[in-house]
C-alpha cells in the first residue's frame, strides 16, 4: 500500500506540467530588417544634445516593432542586440553595453505592460459589447463566501485587508483561512462557505503554518483536518515576477495550482512582499497590476496590504486611501477591511472596520487574540457601528487627555497655565504629543464640568484647577462629557 | 516563466494512518460520456485484481464506448468533475510511453501491491499501460496530481510518458479491448 502522506511530501524531480510555447521566430539571433531600418531613421544619441532622450525613444520605438515578433521573455535581449548592432554605432560617443541593456530591459517592460493593457481593454470592450445588461431579469444573488465580512468573488476585484505592520492582519488572515477551510464561522459570528483555501506566503510559511495550526486548535479542531483543504505555499517573489506574463492572463503556475487544488479562496500574504521583485514604485498605478491579475483569477482573492506609512494615523482607522500604493490598488478593492490598534498599550487588541463593502458594511468590532496552550483563540471585545467606535475613540482620548491636564495643573501649585503650555505636557496614548483638537476638547469639557477656571490675560487665556476638580484617576468620558467615575 | 509545480513547497498538516488498510473504492463509469458512476466498486485488494480481469474482457467498437475506471469517490449528488471528487482512493497513472518500450523493466520497478493492465490502444510496438496502486488511506483530490507525479517518478518515469495527460483526479481510465484486437494483458504485482 502506498503511503500517500509520505508521497505527498516527496519533492518532484521533474517539471511535469506543460510549458506555454514561446513565439518562435527571430528570437535574438539576428536583428530583423524592419528594426534596422527603423533605427537607421531615428536621430542618433549625441552627448550634450539630448542623448538620453534619443536613446529612450529609439528603444521604445524598436520595442513596438520587435514586440510582436519575439516572445516577451526574449524581447529585452532582442532589443539590446538591435540597439547594439543598429543604433549604437551612430551614437557619439557610443553607449556602454550596460546602459543599452538597461534601456532595452525598461523598454521591453513598458511594451509588455502596454500590450497587457491593450489586451485587457480589448477583452473588456468585447465583454461589454457581448453581454449587454438585461434589466428585465431578476438580479442575480451575490455568491457570498462570508456575508458578514462582505467577502465574495467578483470579476477583476479583490478583497483587501489593510493595516499597519503588526496591527493584526496576519492573525486575521490565518484565522479566516482556517475558518474557510473548516467551514467554521469567522470570529465565531460570521458564517462562511466551506471551500479549499490557497495561502500564498511571501514572508515565510513556517511561521504562518505555526500560526494557522494555533488558530485551528483554538477553533477546537485538529490541524490534520486542514489536509487538502488549506494549501499553504511558501512562495518566492521572484517566481511570481517571472511568471507575471506567462500564459494568456499571466501567472500560469498559479492558475494551475488553483485548478489542481480546487482553490476557491486565495490569500496573499502580503501584497507588498509579493511585489518585491517587480521593481515597481508602490505609489505608481503599476503597483496595482498584480492585484488586477489576482482579481482576474475568478476566485476570492484576499490580499494583505500594508497601510501607507505616512498616511496611517496612529490609533485611527486606516482609510482606503491609506492602503499602500496608489489609488489604483484601492480602486480594485471590492471589499476592504481595516485592521488597526485602537489602543497603543494593548498590542493584542485589533479593531476590524469596513473600509469598503459590496453591500452593507459590517459594524466595527474589537478582537483580542489570546494565545494559550490550547491554541490561538479570540475574544470579541466590543462591537458597534463605525460611528460608535469613532465616538468611543474620541471619548477615550478626551478622558486620557483630561487626566493628564488635571495632573499637570495640580503639579503647578495653583498657577494657571496657558493652553499651549498644557498642550506641551499632554501626551497621547503611546507617548506621542497630544493632538491639538483633543487637548482643546478636553479643556472645554473640563470647563463645562466646572473643573477648570479661565482667566483672560494680556498674553491670552490661562487655565487653573477649581475646587471641584476630581482626582485624575476618577475621570471618565462619555459622549464627549466628562464624568467622575 | 516558472514551470508549474516546480519549487512547490506544500506544508502537510499530517494525519492519522489507520492500522488496517481500508477497502479499495473505485468508481466504474459506463463510458466516456457518463457523468455519474454506473457502479461503485468497494472491495478488498485481492478481489479487485479479479474484477479488473473481468472488466478487461469487455469489448467495444470505440474506446469511448468502453467502461472506464476512476480511482475516486464523488461527493453526494456530484457529477464527474474535479470539484465533484470527494476523495482519491488509489493512485492510477497512464503510461502511454514505456521507457525503451521495455514493459518488463517497468514491471520490475513497481512495488507491490499494484495492478498493471494494458490500455485499449496498447500495441506491441508501443506499449501503453495503466498502473493502479492502492493508497493506505484515501487522500484529498488536492494532492492527487502531485502524488501521481511522485509515484510516476518512483517508477523511473519522466514527463512525456503520458502521465501528465491524466493528472486530473476526475480523469477516466478506459478498461477493456477494442473489437478486433487481442485480449488485453494484465499483471498483478503482489
Amino acid at each position: 500500500m502506498i503511503d500517500g502522506d509520505a508521497l505527498a511530501r516527496a519533492p518532484l524531480q521533474h517539471a511535469w506540467q506543460t510549458r506555454a510555447e514561446p513565439r518562435a521566430p527571430a528570437e535574438t539571433g539576428t536583428v530583423p530588417d524592419a528594426v534596422t531600418r527603423l533605427l537607421a531613421h531615428l536621430p542618433p544619441s549625441v552627448s550634450g544634445a539630448g542623448g538620453d532622450v534619443a536613446l529612450l525613444r529609439a528603444a521604445t520605438e524598436a520595442a513596438t516593432v520587435l514586440g510582436p515578433l519575439v516572445s516577451r521573455e526574449a524581447l529585452a535581449s532582442a532589443l539590446e542586440r538591435a540597439l547594439t548592432d543598429s543604433y549604437n554605432p551612430r551614437c557619439a560617443p557610443p553607449w556602454p553595453p550596460a546602459k543599452l541593456a538597461r534601456e532595452a530591459s525598461r523598454a521591453a517592460a513598458r511594451w509588455s505592460a502596454e500590450e497587457t493593457t491593450r489586451g485587457v481593454l480589448t477583452r473588456v470592450q468585447a465583454t461589454a459589447a457581448d453581454r449587454e445588461t438585461d434589466w428585465t431579469r431578476p438580479e442575480p444573488p451575490v455568491e457570498w463566501y462570508c456575508e458578514g465580512l462582505g467577502i465574495a468573488p467578483s470579476s477583476r476585484k479583490v478583497t483587501l485587508i489593510g493595516g499597519d505592520p503588526g496591527a493584526g492582519k496576519g492573525p486575521l488572515a490565518g484565522h479566516l483561512a482556517a475558518c474557510f477551510a473548516l467551514g467554521l464561522p469567522a470570529l465565531g459570528r460570521f458564517p462562511v462557505r466551506r471551500c479549499n483555501v490557497g495561502y500564498l506566503d511571501f514572508e515565510g510559511a513556517i511561521l504562518s503554518a505555526r500560526r494557522i495550526r494555533a488558530h485551528t486548535r483554538g477553533l477546537g479542531r485538529d490541524p490534520a483536518e486542514l489536509t487538502g483543504r488549506l494549501i499553504l505555499r511558501d512562495t518566492d517573489p521572484d517566481e511570481l515576477a517571472g511568471s507575471l506574463h506567462s500564459g494568456p492572463g499571466g501567472l500560469e503556475w498559479l492558475r494551475a495550482w488553483i485548478e489542481t487544488h480546487s482553490i476557491e479562496v486565495l490569500i496573499v500574504d502580503s501584497y507588498m512582499s509579493a511585489t518585491a521583485s517587480l521593481d515597481v514604485d508602490p505609489n505608481s498605478p503599476a503597483f496595482a497590476e498584480l492585484a488586477r491579475r489576482f482579481g482576474a483569477l475568478g476566485i476570492v482573492a484576499i490580499l494583505l496590504a500594508h497601510a501607507r506609512k505616512l498616511g496611517a494615523r496612529r490609533g485611527e482607522a486606516p482609510m482606503l486611501g491609506d492602503v499602500a500604493g496608489s489609488f489604483a490598488l484601492a480602486g480594485l478593492a471590492q471589499t476592504a477591511i481595516a485592521v488597526w490598534r485602537p489602543e497603543e498599550d494593548e498590542p493584542l487588541r485589533a479593531r476590524l472596520s469596513c473600509m469598503r463593502a459590496p453591500d452593507e458594511p459590517f459594524a466595527a468590532l474589537d478582537v483580542e487574540w489570546i494565545r494559550s496552550p490550547d491554541g490561538l483563540t479570540w475574544r470579541a471585545v466590543s462591537a458597534g457601528t463605525r460611528r460608535d467606535n469613532a465616538s468611543a475613540d474620541r471619548d477615550s482620548r478626551i478622558a486620557f487627555a483630561a487626566k493628564q491636564v488635571l495632573g499637570f495643573l495640580a503639579a503647578c501649585d495653583g498657577i494657571p497655565r496657558s493652553l499651549s503650555a498644557i498642550r506641551a505636557h499632554v501626551r497621547a496614548p503611546g507617548g506621542n504629543p497630544g493632538a491639538k483638537d483633543t487637548v482643546r476638547d478636553a479643556v472645554l469639557a473640563m470647563r463645562e464640568c466646572g473643573w477648570l477656571y479661565m482667566q483672560a490675560q494680556t498674553r491670552g487665556e490661562v487655565f487653573g484647577l477649581t475646587a471641584q476638580s476630581p482626582a485624575p484617576a476618577d475621570v471618565a468620558c462619555s459622549a464627549g462629557k466628562l464624568t467622575v467615575a | 516563466m516558472t514551470p508549474r509545480g516546480q519549487g512547490l513547497r506544500t506544508i502537510s498538516f499530517g494525519g492519522i494512518v489507520p492500522a488496517k488498510p481500508p477497502m479499495i473504492e473505485l468508481s466504474l463509469y459506463a463510458n466516456a460520456f457518463a457523468r455519474t458512476p454506473a457502479q461503485i466498486i468497494v472491495t478488498e485488494w485481492r478481489d479487485l485484481a479479479a474484477d479488473i480481469g473481468q472488466l478487461l474482457e469487455l469489448r467495444a467498437a470505440e474506446k469511448t464506448a468502453l467502461p472506464a475506471l476512476a480511482p475516486h469517490a464523488l461527493r453526494d449528488g456530484a457529477t464527474r468533475s474535479l470539484a465533484g471528487v470527494d476523495r482519491v482512493t488509489a493512485l492510477m497513472i497512464d503510461v502511454d510511453t514505456v521507457p525503451g518500450n521495455d514493459l518488463g523493466a517497468l514491471l520490475d520497478r513497481i512495488l507491490p501491491p499494484a495492478i498493471v493492465y494494458a490500455s485499449p490502444s496498447d500495441a506491441p510496438e508501443r506499449r501503453r499501460v495503466r498502473v493502479l496502486a492502492p493508497l493506505r488511506r484515501p487522500v484529498s483530490p488536492m494532492v492527487s496530481a502531485h502524488l501521481r507525479c511522485a509515484y510516476a517518478e518512483s517508477l523511473g518515469l519522466a514527463p512525456g510518458c503520458g502521465v501528465e495527460g491524466a493528472l486530473d483526479c476526475a480523469h477516466l481510465f478506459f478498461v477493456g479491448a477494442l473489437d478486433g484486437t487481442p485480449a488485453r494483458e494484465w499483471w498483478v504485482v503482489d
